[in-house]
């Protein structure tokens, strides 16, 4: 039987498709205009990569901002159930989850079967999600996926005063016009990013084990500064993207439900 | 007496020359990086335009973040104070000042000599800061100074949900892959900055006459939707309110002499 | 004495207050190997104020104090007997009468909160991740994660006047429950006038019925009056410091806030006796020498504080003069009416409603008492008594009680005494929220427009 998970984000959407209990493909691709798009896309890049078609599918979980506008999906259900077990499936001993979003940040707690026990949630500030580090990469003149390499070479990160991206972007500017380091900077930032996401972390409290699912996972500055910050070690997904990570747990809904 | 007052905010440097109680002449300059450049090149200005040189200058009074970046002889000046001394010169019956900033807003209650009774400062969050206008502006290729006039033209605003300013201009941008009119898009955004602005203010408490200063004073649907959240009528200084400050500074600095 | 976990955090702090008399010089035996890891807790710039010489004598009287309390403490707790705990708005005497070991709940999360680097903190994300949201009261949730912790003795029961603040009310029956200890909740009235003090009189003596019943001992008249004579010793001295601090300069330091709180606490106890006569006996004598506590060449700012004292950073206070003259004149926290008085030791009744009216002028449960007016008027009063030149208000950000009617405070000192007020948030138990960094920053610009 054939499962498959569709997440649709703000920046991006990704699609997971299972045979039984393995993965037999994924997508990940950055949005389009509007949520059905983005996931017939992603869906379809996952299909085609698998040489199935939609018709192979015996049942869909949609999730994400975008989840209920999804057409060919059986049923939709809330990202932050879909994180809790995604991660939970890849690493069974984990029962904190800390999904970095494109516009949001959470933190997830759960029991030993990778249910949902509480969650707390950001998303009306930027800091402390993905669009914070790519504002701070565009201050800084380099790619998003170099923001992390730069940021381990430093020794003497610089000290981010701000809480709001905004006051944080034109901290940065002065810097760089004081000639300060790049690499200095770049981990300063890591460090105030992990600061933001202490305040939702601490709200429902750190049970190991922890990791780390979004986009920013992959950050390694970021995920070093967390682990100082929360004072825990974090695992990674050695095989799977934690980009999909909530894709996945769709996916394992859609079994589940089918 | 010649004194020069400096305001180097986030957005602007705002110079100034008054000269025995009148003021003289006076600069603003957008700060787009190398604010040490842009504050030596603001202050040749002012002393180019008023005929005046900088030998002749007997006091210089200064605030803001950038103070550090003024190459002479300056007093470091405390902004509420500037702004409250600096609204009592420009208009002598405001008792409630609102500084629209760049990055930072003030609100402060004065008494009939200028004296700060109490204040209140949003500088942890840029929603309805200049800063949020300027982002908007560059998102939909417009100008800073016509977002006012173009709000008033709109015929629906468009109603903006989020607080923070980045994901305001996030959604914005929806607005527009949604083709919503800019105009009215816009109008959704000053007004949106108008709203959080009176939060600030009513916490704090209204009184009769209530001014506004800053760059933001000058976008007049933002000053429309103050004065419609908080009821009651928000005057522009005739002269930039952008200069505010630093009259107020020029005065701190004048004051310190006479003691 | 150092048996199970229960005592640690009574361990710690008479390691910190022995290391406190050490450096003070009042102490020539060598620290227990054990120290080390404690001396790395406390705050670095707390050792810097304490041996500043203005505050060198009030700072060993603390020490002694808090020592000789805690060996009190460890010997009730080896003759096993019962834990009262009470909440930071009366004082001990009629429990300690009772031979009940009384402990206030909130001292739990202070103590620690004023002496190391991290403060309570660890107890405050304990009782956090049990789900207990960030916006209830600082001062009941350190010591709530220090008993869920096991660091402090397990309560046998627990009293609180049930004055109208709904996040210490719950927390108190979140103990009980958690704990199986009963609580005692005595009502408290609406008003404060003849009548309401009258019920309140009678909620007193329910609550000793019901403390005698725990206890397995009847209140004995002579024991309370030792007691009462005792903490009538206390009052006594702050009363008259209270006094003091009306004079220009004010010749009482600012840090010593939050600790009058602390010790009035104690009443009952001769270690309360002890700490309040140091402070009136500096204080006074800078009065009659004509000495001041802030530096020479610094125009003195004579603050009132509506609320309050933040128990994190004691050396805040000490900087506050240092740097910008600014005393700290009277706090919510701290300030006792001077009609409260002292109490009646003719008789039992006598005492027992004299203990009444001094807990029902408590600071802080007096002003939550009536309408705002209680409070307003008080701060009317103490801006003009104690000639203030501001009002500070420092809002704690779990009083909602504060923060309902912080700008008719506020209006009302611009209007009648006509000066100016500055309105902030912070936590008085938590540094994280408004750091010490930023609360300078604050006083900086504030002192500034001035």
């Amino acid at each position: 039987m054939i499962f498959a998970g569709c997440d649709v984000g703000s920046l991006t959407a990704k699609a997971v498709i299972m045979e039984e209990d393995s993965i037999v493909s994924s997508s990940l691709i950055r949005v389009r205009p509007r949520p059905e798009q983005s996931a017939k896309e992603a869906m379809d890049i996952a299909l085609s990569k698998a040489e199935l078609s939609l018709e192979d599918i015996n049942y869909c979980v949609s999730t994400g901002y975008g989840r209920e506008m999804i057409p060919f999906a059986n049923s939709n259900i809330s990202e932050l159930s879909c994180h809790g077990r995604g991660a939970h499936w890849v690493i069974p001993s984990i029962r904190t989850v800390i999904d970095i979003g494109g516009q949001d940040c959470k933190a997830i707690r759960v029991d030993e079967r990778g249910n949902m026990l509480n969650f707390a949630m950001n998303d009306k500030c930027s800091a402390g999600t993905g669009r914070f580090l790519e504002i701070m990469a565009k201050t800084l003149g380099v790619d998003l996926d170099k923001l992390g390499p730069l940021a381990v070479t430093s020794k003497t990160p610089v000290d981010v005063i701000n809480v709001c991206s905004v006051f944080i972007q034109f901290e940065v500017m002065c810097m760089i016009s004081e000639g300060k380091n790049r690499s200095d900077m770049a981990a300063g930032i890591a460090r105030a990013m992990a600061d933001r996401l202490n305040t939702i972390v601490k709200k429902v409290g750190v049970e190991e084990d922890v990791a780390v699912t979004g986009g920013v996972a992959k950050n390694v500055a970021v995920v070093n500064n967390l682990k100082e910050v929360l004072g825990v070690e974090i695992l990674e997904f050695k095989e799977i993207d934690p980009q999909i990570i909530g894709a996945l747990g769709a996916a394992l809904f859609a079994k589940e439900r089918s | 007496m010649i004194g020069m007052g400096c305001d180097v905010g986030t957005s602007a440097t705002k110079i100034i020359i008054m000269k025995d109680g009148t003021m003289a002449g006076y600069d603003i300059t957008p700060i787009k990086d190398r604010p040490d450049q842009v504050v030596e090149k603001s202050i040749n200005k002012v002393l180019s335009k008023t005929g005046i040189s900088l030998s002749d200058i007997e006091c210089c009074g200064a605030t803001g973040w950038g103070t550090k970046f003024l190459s002479f002889d300056h007093t470091e000046e405390n902004l509420i104070k500037c702004l409250s001394k600096g609204v009592h010169w420009a208009v002598p019956t405001a008792r409630t000042v609102i500084d629209i900033g760049g990055l930072s807003s003030t609100a402060i209650n004065v008494n009939e000599k200028g004296k700060s009774m109490e204040y209140r400062i949003n500088d942890k969050c840029a929603s309805g800061s200049g800063r949020f206008l300027e982002m908007v502006a560059g998102a939909l290729e417009l100008k800073v100074e016509d977002m006012g006039s173009l709000s008033l033209s709109a015929k629906e605003r468009v109603h903006i949900t989020s607080q923070c300013a980045v994901f305001g201009e996030s959604e914005v941008i929806a607005h527009v892959n949604a083709g919503r009119e800019v105009a009215d898009i816009v109008a959704g955004v000053t007004y949106s900055v108008g709203l959080g602005l009176s939060t600030l203010i009513k916490r704090l408490g209204v009184q009769k006459d209530c001014v506004t200063t800053g760059g933001v004073a000058k976008n007049v649907a933002v000053v429309k939707a103050l004065e419609e959240n908080i009821g009651v009528e928000v005057k522009v200084p005739h002269l930039d309110p952008q200069i505010i400050g630093a009259i107020g500074a020029a005065l701190c600095a004048q004051e310190r002499l006479k003691v | 004495m150092k048996e199970g976990k229960e005592r640690e955090l009574l361990n710690r702090w008479k390691t910190t207050v022995e290391s406190g008399k050490f450096v003070l010089g009042a102490r020539t035996q060598a620290l227990p190997d054990e120290s080390i890891e404690i001396l790395g807790m406390i705050q670095p710039d707390l050792t810097d104020t304490i041996l500043q010489p203005k505050n060198r004598r009030v700072a060993l009287a603390q020490c002694d104090s808090l020592s000789e309390y805690i060996d009190f403490v460890n010997k009730k707790l080896d003759e096993r007997k019962k834990v009262a705990y009470y909440y930071f708005c009366m004082s001990p005497e009629i429990m300690l009468a009772l031979d009940l070991l009384p402990i206030c709940y909130e001292l739990l999360g202070g103590i620690s909160a004023g002496n190391y680097i991290h403060g309570c903190e660890d107890g405050i994300d304990r009782i956090e991740s049990e789900g207990y949201p960030d916006h209830l009261c600082a001062t009941q949730k350190g010591p709530s994660g220090y008993l869920l912790m096991g660091l402090a003795p397990k309560p046998d029961v627990l009293v609180k006047p049930a004055w109208g603040c709904d996040p210490s009310n719950r927390m108190y029956e979140w103990a009980s429950v958690t704990f199986d200890a009963p609580l005692i909740t005595f009502e408290v009235p609406y008003y404060f006038n003849e009548r309401a003090f009258r019920f309140f009189v009678g909620e007193v003596k329910r609550m000793i019925e019901q403390l005698e019943k725990i206890s397995g001992n009847s209140l004995d008249e002579e024991k309370l009056r030792e007691y009462v004579k005792i903490g009538n010793q206390a009052m006594e001295y702050l009363l008259k410091i209270q006094e003091l601090r009306k004079e220009v300069p004010c010749p009482d330091p600012a840090w010593h806030r939050p600790t009058d709180s602390a010790f009035s606490l104690l009443m009952g106890r001769p270690e309360a006796v002890s700490y309040f006569k140091t402070v009136y006996e500096d204080a006074k004598k800078r009065v009659e020498k004509g000495e001041s506590i802030i530096p020479e060449g610094k125009k003195e700012i004579r603050c009132a504080w509506g609320y309050a004292w933040q128990g994190f950073s004691l050396p805040f206070f000490n900087w506050l003069e240092e740097e910008h003259g600014a005393t700290y004149l009277e706090c919510v926290l701290t300030y006792f009416p001077p009609f409260t008085g002292l109490v009646d030791t003719t008789s039992i009744d006598t005492m027992i409603e004299g203990l009444a009216w001094r807990w029902f002028c408590w600071p802080m449960s007096r002003q939550s008492a009536s309408f705002s007016d209680v409070w307003v008027n008080d701060f009317v009063r103490i801006c003009e008594d104690f000639k203030a030149d501001c009002l500070i208000l420092g809002g704690h950000k779990a009083c909602k009680h504060f923060w309902a009617l912080n700008k008719l405070l506020s209006d009302a000192v611009k209007e009648e005494v006509g000066i100016p007020t500055l309105r902030f948030e912070q936590d008085i138990f938590d540094a994280r929220f408004t750091p010490v960094s930023e609360l300078k920053r604050i006083m900086n610009t504030f002192f500034a427009t001035l």
